[in-house]
């Protein structure tokens, strides 16, 4: 198990995509591929439940990408933490939880690495919003420099 | 004494059921005067979807209309076309199969037991309150939930709508290495699996006898899963063949989903159904726990259906330990194939229950007509008549809420899975 992994998180239909679409981009990435396997795990889940506690664990940093529609302007990059996501209102579950109610739950039972973020693109109001090239790339950009970040403070301890 | 009051009851959401429904219900002078379980989903038109399409496509398709039983949708489409194919499905692929239909088994029924029926046995409104208090519980839920997971993943390539699965067997069969690795850990589940049982026999389940019929595969060697007759509780036992002779689908207004009856009256299926009509074949280690219990089947309580998962939770990761034990890498993982006219039909055990598909084929292997009668459908006039039994001996005297979270967990009860897109249930109760 390595000891970060990022989550993409979504499903085949529209903007659902977004979480898929900035895996593939990481893992093309320069300055991630050599941490692959051993360091970094890169992966894509379909709708995953509460998959995604199983993928998490083990894992001292955890990044779940996802889309995200909290009122601000379309394509902005947000950046959710664990309190936030208490914060966000209930989602009513079902079969599939949600990535709020997994992590909610993940964190009653003690599951939850010890550091998550949730980044994704906000996409406003409009279900038929696409994400810019340049949109995506600048989430990239933000992931990968958490990554550094988190690699740079873990070496120094 | 006569309840005359007139109240009305709206309850927006219903958590913990899949699917788009209603549940409208009027009280009039201490009687249930209307009941109707509303399905207002659109219907999804996968049987439409299929015409046209190559065999080969059939198993990917049908694997996207449930994101909880994919398997059981690639299995008894397969079955019905390896039917018309005249492909004799044995040895390895048929073996392997059931392992898959294990892991589809062990995650369904750990994810409905643990998350979704729990709280209304332990009095929570969902699971992550229930998690405060019973983190064990959660925990035990998503490790047999991710076990099953692993298995599917396995055969499947993925755990959620896996395409491993071809007709004539699997597009790849796993190493020796990676099975052992998962053999280890179906092994190292058994005694969690085991308590599991003892637990859920140990809720403080409504007691609340009914009468109904049960209907299940029944195979002369095993607890069914891919292959048998189709039996009940009152002396059906049929070819699957002919299912049309003895069960029909009809329209009713305040549903998209049709319902289903047997010679006319509503039946039950899924895994009480299942364990009540096979319970001499299960092995006998499981029958042991069972006896341990006290609990007694067959079962005339509805709510012993948790029990009857956590059984097959059990049993399942038996089943797969032995089916798995002594695994060796096939020549191939399937049979070849060479598609012909014709019609046939599959019917498998999917975790809520027997799952009918009908194909009919052209010579180059399209399908012209395809034919799918789910679980859910086939239960819901069984639900709409548990509801009026058991909110009726319940006590329609009760408040609003009460009635409501009792309607709730009888619907809950039997895991439908009205559709995997969205999520809601609403409730109107018209008292009059």
């Amino acid at each position: 198990m390595s000891p970060i992994i990022v989550i993409g998180v979504g499903s085949p239909f529209g903007i659902d995509r977004l979480g898929w679409d900035i895996v593939r981009l990481l893992q093309k990435h320069g300055v991630l591929k050599p941490l692959v396997p051993d360091t970094l795990t890169l992966e894509s889940a379909d709708r995953p439940g509460t998959r995604l506690v199983a993928m998490m664990k083990g894992a001292e940093l955890a990044i779940i990408i996802d889309v995200v529609q909290s009122g601000m302007e379309a394509g902005t990059v947000v950046r959710l933490n664990q309190d936030d996501i208490h914060n966000a209102p209930h989602q009513v579950s079902v079969h599939g939880f949600g990535v709020a109610d997994v992590i909610m739950l993940a964190d009653k039972t003690g599951d939850l690495p010890p550091r998550l973020n949730i980044f994704g693109l906000e996409m406003g109001q409009d279900t038929d919003w696409t994400p810019t090239q340049i949109q995506k790339n600048k989430l990239v950009d933000v992931i990968v420099n958490e990554i550094q970040e988190f690699l740079a403070a873990r070496a120094n301890e | 004494m006569t309840d005359s009051r007139e109240v009305h009851i709206n309850v927006p959401v219903m958590a913990r059921v899949e699917g788009e429904g209603a549940l409208a219900l009027t009280i009039r002078d201490g009687r249930i005067d209307t009941l109707k379980l509303q399905i207002f989903e659109p219907p999804r038109l996968f049987e439409k979807f299929l015409e046209g399409r190559d065999y080969e496509e059939v198993p990917d398709i049908v694997a996207r209309i449930c994101g909880i039983c994919p398997v059981a949708y690639q299995m008894s489409a397969v079955h019905a076309l390896e039917s018309v194919f005249g492909i004799p499905i044995d040895g390895w692929v048929r073996d392997m199969r059931r392992v898959l239909y294990c892991g589809e088994w062990i995650e369904s029924h750990a994810l409905h037991i643990h998350l979704l029926a729990a709280p209304d046995f332990l009095g929570f409104p969902n699971a992550i309150a229930m998690a405060e208090q019973h983190a064990d519980i959660v925990r035990r839920g998503l490790r047999l939930q991710a076990l099953g997971n692993r298995l599917m993943h396995l055969f499947g390539g993925r755990s959620v709508h896996p395409v491993g699965v071809r007709v004539g067997g699997f597009h790849h069969a796993p190493s020796p290495e990676e099975v052992a690795t998962v053999v280890n850990e179906l092994r190292a589940a058994l005694p969690e699996a085991e308590a599991l049982v003892y637990w859920t026999a140990s809720l403080d389940l409504p007691d609340d006898e009914q009468s109904f019929t049960c209907v299940a595969l029944r195979h002369p060697g095993e607890y069914p899963m891919n292959q048998g007759r189709l039996v009940s509780s009152g002396g059906l036992d049929i070819d699957i063949e002919n299912f049309d002779s003895h069960f029909i689908e009809l329209h009713v207004p305040h549903s998209t989903a049709l319902h289903a009856l047997l010679d006319g009256r509503p039946y039950l299926v899924g895994p009480l159904a299942r364990i009540n009509l096979n319970c001499d074949r299960l092995p006998e280690s499981v029958r042991r726990v069972i006896a341990a219990t006290g609990v007694r089947f067959p079962s005339r309580n509805m709510f012993h259906s948790v029990i009857a998962r956590a059984v097959e939770v059990l049993y399942a990761l038996i089943e797969a330990i032995r089916l798995l034990q002594n695994y060796a890498l096939p020549k191939r993982p399937f049979v070849p194939v060479t598609p012909r006219a014709g019609s046939g039909t599959g019917c498998t055990e999917a975790p809520r229950g027997i799952l009918w598909h009908r194909y009919t084929l052209n010579g180059e292997g399209f399908i012209r007509s395809a034919r799918i009668v789910p679980p859910t459908s086939q239960n819901q006039a069984r639900i709409e008549e548990d509801l009026r039994v058991s909110l009726e001996a319940y006590g329609l005297e009760r408040n609003e809420q009460e009635l409501r979270l009792r309607g709730e967990t009888v619907i809950r009860n039997y895991d439908p899975c009205i559709s995997c897109s969205t999520h809601f249930l609403r409730i109107h109760v018209d008292r009059q």
